[in-house]
């Protein structure tokens, strides 16, 4: 087995996504505790020179890659490049996002590296000098404790868990060859179509901003779709607003609407039957905003606000903004 | 046009799940087993595809007795044929041994493209349609929302975070399917009743020429972290009871 | 003046008087008529048989004819609509007289046996009752279909009047009218006898004709006589081809009235073997339900009350029928000719129809439209079973072409795997009991009633409520029973209704398996849905129980005084029909008598209730289906807010469902609630504060 704790970075049009760091702070946290140097591999176009950023957060080495044919990502160039490079260097842990890119690069690479992965996981440490990785099963119904017996041991960690810790290291760039074969770049990306808040489709959005019968009409939904564009949101609507007609039936979540399961589903004006829960109740988390405190949807809330929507709303778009900007 | 779905057999979204007091594993009792429902995404697109192109479509599966039932249940949805891959030694088994099983199954047939779900609701790995497809020498395009076929190339629409790419790949391809690809059909009566005399092969491990060894284990099964109860946020001002929701659900939740 | 003299006490007429001599042209046209008469029903019958699947329904010979009796002789089914009752009485009791009256006058004449005096004046005293009768009837008829334009006499505000329906209506009031205009040519010749005073209407008329000559008396007379005469061959032979056939197609079709149970849908019972489920194409139905259309009047009484219709759905009853009719009277007589000219031996080479029964005839959306409420099977007349056909069809689209409404294969997949349409986890069905202490049959299967709980009242949060009061009303009058916990499934009915006879009948028989297994006799439903699926529908699939609603319970337990409801609530409520208590079961007076039980309640009914109640848009598996356009629960609730009541109560969780969303939808809810009848006894026990604690306790012991 190899030596040294590995991250994949994830950058964007030249800017570090935020997992990045989280990835670089954790993994510094499992090479101190097994006494080894954290590595991490850098892919894209022009982006030698914010490298070195990786190095506040404990990475000691950055190998990067410059080349067009990373940009936009596709699977080939990306897993290509990361396996050759992970191979010649044999690490004992490679961690990576589990976003979007992250869990496509990373699911490749277990099998071009013949070895297993935890997938999204919640938690990580080190126990005996082996990885053992804590990730949710089942929709977070139970949690499983993974230890991998291949090399390296890998996993991919959900953003927005891991803490970002500062801890200033060399940040050394060394730039490798990817010597990608261009024949074996078999995947295209066509076109990247940017979202705004709005036109997302309940039934794949992250997060969903739903108004009902509390709305009182169709111009009361103006304050929900600033809310979901601050969000990229979508907005949803419950039976009784898609019924008046304020909105269209496409936008309907319940037993009749759409089953929706986002991260988060913010429910405005909607007193929660059993055929609107029906439809959300396996939501990751429910904020529910309703003058009603009876209302059954404060039951299955994680968050509750009793009061006004038409005042709550506003001031969640104001502070939203604000937190998204940090 | 030769399809291939691989499916997984899973505990229905709302049954119960408990962890086993000793941590080997889930209480399987009265569970009420289903088909991967992303996968059933997958299933239904390969038969539209072949309701448009022709051919016919295998489905693949992995797993114990049991899971026979969920084939039957691809078959009554329009699916030709199946393949049953049963070894004990693969129950349970993590991304790269199922993988190794379905690529070794499927290297003896041909195929056009190959769809699986994006994960299991199971393991929620996410994993085999990646490794199968490198396993094959063979490209991949997952959490597909939406696909056309045109010649020899699927394009694809993939969502990732604020934005959705459109892919091109060409044939043969694994696509991991994703909610919105499609509304799954009811198997109708007849189908039903076809499905339990198409043909299903069984084979183990040693028919397929692999031994099977899982290199990621779950090595204790745990009960979730206790959720907080629901939280009314109290307080007179709107304004401060919207700046608390919103810090906790950033920093508590960290939904956004 | 002419030649019999009819003196008092010899009172009489000549049959034939001025026409002897046309007595044999007569024959020759009456033969003629009856011919054509016979030629058009034989014709029509080999329509009948041509298409459909067998079906005889001949048994029960007695109750058969007694229903014949009551409802086609003595207009039993008709008369309970007052106008065309009256209407259709008049024509019907005129017609049955003055052909018999006919009759008489032929059987005089031909044995030359004459009565005369007494039963003279008496006979030509009731023809003329009964002509006039007729006279009226036909003129209520015409001030009906042209004057007064019912919506029910058309399809969405436009009369749906042929041609056909007036040549019937002008023929009856020309023979009738041209009856009496030769009887009072008759009285003016024999110059008005006094006795004559009898035939009143016949006296009247013939005033008209004083003065006027003999020979143009006698003229006129056997002119008119003709013109009558010839009139009513026309009938007769007009009648196969006409509305008229109803008096041949109606007593039939009540004569194979459904003498299962009310609502009763035949189960599929082969699914092994069948190659087609469910009715796709006109061959498919049974030559009953083909039948059915032809017995159809198009008298609009299913239309009327049908809340799909009524609140602008594409589904009109009366429109279904018929559309089947025309395409059978398309179809029928190809197949007839195909199947002729094949032989009985060879095999006949049918045209495949060109038009869809479902997509094309009876149109996609009618079929799901319908709530499976029984309106229009209540109220037809002429026993008509619309329902069965529209499960028919919704089999046929689910089983066969697994082509129907997404949100409903929601439904029936969570069905499948949770049990409950609403997919919620089969471990969490008993949830509600747990504070209570309510026993599990796993517990203690020695109890005298199994309550059936039922997915609403088990999962959702308002049913579980219904289910929470009803089971404190079990333990405060001390009625030994218990629940199956999570061992209980779905009872199937939305399956079932909703044409997926499959689920249906594998939810049946689970639990029919595990209720046997307890060796079950006695069943409590709060849910008339479960109620009338496990007293109806599981006996067909090996399961026989005695099943009670909690209505009749509740009211047995206040009757004997094992309930005391004394606390007075005050307000003015109105009583909700659930379709599957009601039309289906009958139970109209249970629920009210324990209303009315409550001290403080002022009941108040609503325009429409107990057999013409007005569904809340729940039934026939629409509670899992999205409803465009006017919603039935809103139409339904607006009828509640114009008695006034402030407490809406109900019987049926899912009605409660459809009822509290109509009180939203409003904007009544400060003004107005809704509340199962478990639900108001209880709080008029007044003991739910003292209630909480034993059931505490008992969870601790």
């Amino acid at each position: 087995m190899g030596k040294g704790v590995w991250i994949v970075a994830e950058q964007r049009e030249g800017a570090f996504r935020k997992v990045s760091f989280e990835l670089a702070s954790t993994a510094r946290k499992l090479a101190d505790q097994l006494g080894e140097e954290v590595s991490a591999v850098l892919l894209g176009s022009g982006v030698e020179g914010i490298a070195g950023q990786l190095g506040k957060y404990g990475v000691d080495k950055v190998f990067v890659a410059d080349n067009a044919a990373f940009e936009p990502y596709t699977t080939d160039a990306h897993a290509a490049a990361v396996a050759k490079i992970v191979k010649e260097n044999d690490p004992s842990i490679l961690l990576l996002a589990a976003s979007a890119q992250g869990k496509d690069l990373a699911a490749r690479l277990v099998g071009k590296l013949a070895t297993g992965m935890a997938s999204d996981c919640t938690d990580i440490k080190i126990d005996g000098g082996k990885l053992v990785a804590v990730r949710p099963m089942y929709a977070g119904k139970c949690y499983g404790e993974v230890v991998v017996s291949g090399s390296p041991q890998m996993a991919s960690l959900r953003p927005n868990v891991f803490p970002v810790v500062e801890s200033a290291k060399a940040g050394a760039v060394n730039k490798f060859d990817a010597g990608l074969d261009a024949a074996a770049l078999k995947t295209k990306v066509l076109e990247v179509q940017k979202e705004t808040g709005g036109t997302i489709d309940v039934s794949e959005a992250n997060i969903i901003v739903s108004g009902g019968r509390g709305m009182k009409g169709p111009e009361g939904y103006g304050i929900l779709e600033e809310l979901a564009g601050v969000l990229k949101a979508a907005v949803g609507a419950s039976r009784a607003a898609v019924d008046a007609g304020w909105r269209p039936l496409k936008d309907q979540v319940g037993q009749t609407g759409k089953t929706v399961s986002p991260n988060l589903y913010i429910a405005c004006g909607i007193s929660g039957a059993i055929q609107h829960l029906a439809g959300m109740s396996s939501s990751k988390y429910i904020v529910a905003i309703n003058k009603d405190p009876e209302a059954p949807i404060f039951q299955k809330a994680d968050y509750g606000i009793v009061d006004d929507l038409f005042k709550v709303v506003p001031e969640m778009t104001k502070e939203c903004k604000k937190l998204l900007a940090e | 046009m030769n399809i291939i779905a691989c499916v997984k057999q899973v505990p229905d979204t709302e049954a119960l799940i408990k962890a086993k007091p000793d941590g080997s594993g889930i209480v399987e009792e009265g569970i009420k087993w289903v088909m991967n429902p992303y996968d059933e995404f997958g299933v239904e697109e390969a038969l539209k595809m072949k309701e448009k192109f022709g051919g016919d479509v295998t489905i693949i599966t992995v797993g114990p007795p049991r899971v026979m039932e969920t084939i039957r249940t691809a078959l009554a949805m329009g699916a030709e044929k199946g393949i049953h891959i049963d070894d004990p030694s693969l129950y349970g088994a993590d991304a790269y041994a199922t993988a190794t099983a379905l690529a070794a199954a499927i290297k003896g047939i041909p195929y056009d493209i190959i769809f699986c779900g994006q994960r299991a609701i199971d393991d929620d790995s996410g994993q085999v349609g990646a490794v199968l497809a490198e396993l094959l020498g063979i490209p991949q395009v997952t959490i597909v929302t939406k696909l056309e076929v045109a010649d020899k190339a699927v394009k694809v629409v993939r969502p990732i975070e604020g934005a959705q790419l459109v892919i091109q790949s060409p044939m043969p391809c694994v696509v991991t399917a994703q909610k919105g690809l499609n509304e799954p059909r009811y198997a109708s009566l007849p189908g039903i009743m076809k499905a339990k005399k198409k043909p299903v092969e069984v084979k183990n491990a040693a028919a397929l020429g692999i031994t099977a060894e899982s290199k990621a284990k779950v090595v204790k099964t745990v009960p979730p972290p206790a959720r907080p109860p629901g939280k009314i946020i109290e307080g007179d001002d709107p304004a401060l009871k919207a700046a608390t929701v919103c810090k906790l659900l950033r920093e508590e939740a960290k939904v956004i | 003046m002419e030649k019999m003299v009819y003196t008092a006490g010899n009172e009489g007429r000549d049959v034939f008087w001025n026409a002897v001599n046309f007595q044999i042209p007569l024959d020759i046209f009456a033969l003629i008529a009856f011919a054509i008469l016979g030629y058009g029903l034989y014709k029509r019958w080999q329509l009948w048989t041509a298409v459909g699947k067998p079906e005889t329904r001949m048994d029960q010979r007695n109750v058969r004819i007694k229903t014949l009796l009551r409802n086609g002789l003595l207009q039993a089914s008709v008369s309970r609509d007052k106008y065309p009752g009256i209407m259709h009485g008049l024509i019907f009791f005129a017609f049955l007289v003055l052909i018999w009256g006919a009759a008489f006058d032929a059987f005089q004449f031909y044995s030359g046996i004459h009565f005369l005096g007494k039963p003279y004046l008496i006979f030509s005293f009731v023809m003329d009752v009964f002509g006039l009768a007729a006279i009226i009837g036909v003129v209520l008829a015409i001030n009906r279909r042209y004057f007064e334009k019912p919506d029910r006499l058309g399809y969405k505000g436009k009369p749906d009047n042929k041609l056909d329906d007036a040549i019937v209506l002008v023929l009856i009031l020309v023979i009738m009218v041209t009856g009496f205009i030769i009887e009072g040519l008759r009285i003016a010749a024999f110059d008005y006898p006094e006795f004559e005073k009898v035939s009143f209407v016949g006296y009247t008329t013939a005033l008209m004709f004083q003065g006027i000559s003999l020979d143009t008396l006698k003229f006129s007379h056997q002119a008119m006589w003709w013109f009558h005469a010839l009139l009513a061959m026309g009938f007769i032979a007009y009648l196969p081809f006409s509305r008229l056939v109803h008096i041949v197609t109606s007593p039939i079709n009540q004569y194979m009235k459904n003498l299962k149970p009310f609502g009763y849908v035949e189960p599929i019972r082969d699914f092994e073997n069948a190659e087609s489920f469910g009715v796709g194409k006109l061959d498919e139905f049974t030559v009953k339900q083909i039948f059915d259309s032809d017995a159809c009047t198009r008298c609009g009484r299913c239309q009327d009350g049908c809340p799909a219709y009524l609140t602008g759905k594409d589904l009109s009853p009366k429109k279904m029928v018929q559309d089947i009719k025309t395409h059978w009277l398309e179809r029928s007589p190809l197949v007839f000719a195909a199947k002729q000219a094949a032989g009985p031996e060879g095999t006949p080479e049918i045209p495949e129809p060109e038009k869809s029964l479902i997509n094309d005839v009876v149109g996609a959306n009618p079929v799901w439209d319908c709530t499976n409420c029984m309106h229009c099977m209540e109220h037809c007349p002429v026993f008509i079973e619309h329902v069965p056909k529209i499960i028919d069809m919704r089999r046929y689209k689910v089983l066969m072409e697994a082509d129907f409404a997404p949100e409903l294969q929601l439904t029936y997949r969570n069905m499948e795997n949770n049990s409950n349409p609403w997919g919620i986890g089969s471990h969490l069905r008993a949830d509600w009991a747990k504070e209570l202490g309510v026993k599990t049959m796993a517990e203690d299967p020695n109890v005298e009633y199994l309550f059936y709980v039922g997915c609403s009242g088990s999962f959702d949060d308002r049913g579980k409520k219904i289910t929470v009061a009803f089971a404190k009303l079990l333990k405060e009058a001390g009625v030994s029973f218990a629940i199956l916990g999570t061992e209980e499934g779905c009872c199937g009915d939305s399956a079932m209704r909703g044409g997926n006879e499959y689920l249906y009948q594998a939810l049946a028989q689970y639990n029919i398996e595990i209720m046997n297994g307890y060796g079950v006799k006695k069943i409590i439903t709060t849910c008339p849905h479960g109620y009338n699926a496990l007293k109806k529908d599981y006996p067909l699939l090996g399961g026989n129980y005695e099943v009670y609603h909690h209505s009749e319970i509740i009211a047995d337990l206040i009757a004997s005084g094992k309930l005391k409801p004394t606390k007075p609530v005050d307000a003015v409520i109105t009583l909700h029909d659930s379709c599957f208590l009601g039309r289906y079961n009958k139970i109209y007076d249970q629920p009210r008598k324990v209303l009315q039980a409550v001290p403080g309640l002022k009941l108040v009914e609503m325009e429409k209730c107990r057999d013409h109640s007005f569904c809340c848009g729940a039934g026939g598996a629409r509670m899992w289906m999205e409803e465009h356009g006017t919603r039935i629960n809103n139409t339904r609730t607006d009828m509640a807010i114009a008695v006034g009541a402030q407490k809406v109560a109900t019987a049926c969780p899912f009605c409660m469902t459809m009822i509290s969303d109509g009180i939203k939808d409003r904007g009544k809810e400060e003004q107005m609630s809704s509340l199962d009848i478990a639900e108001i006894v209880l709080q008029s026990l007044g003991t739910e504060s003292k209630q909480e604690e034993p059931a505490a306790e008992q969870k601790t012991a």
